[in-house]
């Protein structure tokens, strides 16, 4: 049986201590009036707009319910952005939606004593035996985050607080535990970037020609240049991806190249004349030699590749304040472009041809961090430097060799 | 009274905008409150919220820190909301012969607070008065009746009638979810 009580009381019980916070515009026109400057025209226009926007509304759902006779959906309130999880979103008043909180425990599943987390950070914020409704503005925002954290009288605050001290500015000073992720209002980020890249192995090896293993390998000059694209997921996750194009190069220093008609050549190479046996220069420097033939050239032997590279990673933010500084994780697939082999001695570089043994589609795994450096709200640099790791790079034989490359990632991005 | 609160008030009387920004975050929100009970319409609790603070920064010279600072802001705001309804010209309602006392019980499950909200708005101008000033705010038919420039049995019936109306919406309101559920 259900009890009955007395409708004054309920509507007693339910409405005190009530708080409901209103529009910042209210405080702005107060504030205009208070500087002495008349500014209840725009409540009256706003009041205008809504009306137009009311009647717009009412038509568009009149037009929905005749053409849509299906069930339509509860339509949730869209103000405010707070703690969804605590928010029952389900609202049905003649008035601007409100949002209601769940009840806030005080300090009941805290093992610390109310008076030492006051003392540690005095947090403003009472709530009523029931229930907060908050609305969308600055204050609510700052009670959401608050009210899942400390919850204190609203007098014991104003007794703690410093005569000299601004409660605004307390109320501020108010860690925020968790922003939610609505809150981003610039998701998206595009920018271009360019990183000098480093080419190398993680073993000796050569996955041109066995023989030159033990070569001394280098990297050369080498470029990638591209496009990044980042998207906001949540306040500490990103997603970014993009396309660059990579030119990598690297050296194998001291060989010797030369033409033997009576010897098939070993080489993981198709090359511009057949015979072509690469050899490391044995004792000392490699001395030149003007034309590839039966003597031969000597020098670094140049591989370059290039390729165009779509990056998908995960960008994970540590610290962020004007410089920010962010984990980066993910993967890329590299679709060969091109790629050559040469000959680079004292006076000349003589074309070989090029490698055979590399897969047109490969991979590779991405780790590094990223500064940003925040020049406005809507644009940043950023550096990164990051560590690629390549996988299914060689078909066949790779002569051990296992690439990866470095590269010092930098771009102006803009946010929107 | 908070000392922080004495200086936060004493800054205002002093016409420091800070303060009073300071001043109205701490309260709008119980204020505002006051204000949605007492209006028809949100925009129209907004006026009275920004007409109350202007008459409490203007006056606050007058507050000598005897008794409550929140509950003379209170009364500011009420106040306000009785002047904006005087100024909407109410049609005198034809005065209806409800007992002058009724005692009305509903149940209290399923009631949500915005629905409460909600119907206390919704009732005619003089009965939201009346409601609000004798049950949520505690003034006595006697006094309600010089506010409202009213009889105070008019006051009663009144009170009684916003009764039986919101205890009608309460009760249609729970049918309707009791039907949904099964």
């Amino acid at each position: 049986m259900l009890e009955r009580k007395n409708i004054d009381r309920v509507f007693q019980e339910n409405l005190k201590d009530l708080e409901i916070y209103p529009n910042k515009r209210v405080w702005n026109n107060i504030e205009g009036q208070l500087n002495g400057k008349s500014s209840r025209q725009p409540i009256a226009l706003w009041k205008k707009l809504s009306g137009i926007a009311m009647m717009l509304a009412a038509i568009v759902t009149t037009g929905l319910l005749f053409f849509n006779t299906s069930e339509v959906a509860p339509v949730n309130s869209q103000i405010g952005e707070s703690d969804a999880t605590s928010i029952d979103r389900s609202v049905d008043t003649g008035i601007t939606p409100v949002f209601i909180k769940q009840p806030v425990e005080l300090a009941e599943n805290s093992k610390e004593t109310p008076a030492a987390r006051r003392i540690e950070e005095p947090i403003f914020v009472k709530k009523p035996n029931n229930t907060v409704i908050v609305t969308n503005n600055e204050i609510a925002s700052l009670y959401s985050t608050v009210e899942n954290k400390y919850v204190v009288d609203k007098n014991d605050f104003l007794e703690q607080l410093d005569e000299t001290e601004s409660i605004t500015a307390r109320m501020e000073s108010i860690p925020v535990k968790k922003i939610n992720s609505n809150n981003i209002d610039k998701k998206w980020s595009v920018g271009p970037t360019v990183a000098p890249v480093f080419y190398n192995s993680l073993q000796s090896g050569s996955p041109l020609n066995e023989t030159l293993s033990q070569n001394t390998k280098t990297s050369d000059n080498a470029l990638s240049v591209g496009v990044r694209v980042n998207y906001q997921v949540s306040n500490k996750f990103f997603i970014q991806s993009g396309v660059n194009k990579v030119e990598l190069a690297y050296n194998t220093e001291n060989v010797n190249a030369l033409i033997s008609p009576s010897k098939n050549a070993l080489n993981n190479m198709n090359t511009n004349k057949t015979g072509v046996i690469l050899t490391p220069v044995r004792g000392g420097q490699a001395d030149g030699g003007s034309e590839l033939n039966k003597s031969g050239i000597s020098g670094d032997l140049n591989q370059s590749i290039e390729y165009y590279e779509l990056p998908i990673e995960m960008k994970y933010n540590l610290y962020d304040k004007k410089i920010g500084l962010n984990l980066v994780g993910g993967f890329s697939t590299l679709f060969l472009s091109n790629n050559s082999v040469s000959m680079i001695t004292q006076n000349d570089v003589t074309d070989l041809g090029d490698a055979n043994n590399l897969n047109d589609l490969n991979f590779s795994g991405n780790v590094g961090v990223d500064l940003d450096y925040k020049i406005s709200k809507s644009w940043y640099l950023n550096v990164a430097p990051m560590f690629k790791y390549q996988f299914n790079t060689y078909s066949g034989n790779s002569g051990n060799f296992k690439p990866y490359y470095f590269g010092l990632y930098s771009g102006l991005n803009y946010k929107f | 009274m908070p000392m922080s609160l004495i200086k936060l008030i004493q800054k205002c009387k002093n016409g420091d905008i800070i303060s009073q920004s300071e001043i109205y975050h701490l309260f709008a929100g119980k204020l505002f409150a006051i204000c949605l009970k007492y209006s028809k319409t949100q925009e129209e609790a907004e006026d009275n919220l920004q007409e109350a603070f202007i008459t409490i920064f203007k006056k606050i010279d007058q507050f000598r820190f005897k008794g409550s600072f929140e509950g003379w802001m209170k009364r500011i705001v009420i106040n306000t909301a009785l002047q904006t309804y005087r100024q909407k010209n109410v049609l005198n309602l034809i005065e209806e012969n409800y007992p002058e006392e009724v005692e009305v019980e509903i149940n209290e499950n399923d009631i949500s607070l915005d629905y409460l909200l909600k119907i206390i708005q919704e009732l005619p101008e003089r009965y939201r008065m009346v409601f609000n000033l004798y049950v949520l705010d505690g003034f006595s038919h006697k006094e309600i009746s010089k506010m409202l420039d009213i009889a105070e049995g008019t006051s009663k019936s009144n009170l009684s009638r916003a009764r039986l109306i919101l205890k009608e919406k309460v009760e249609s309101s729970q049918q309707q979810k009791n039907a949904g559920l099964f």
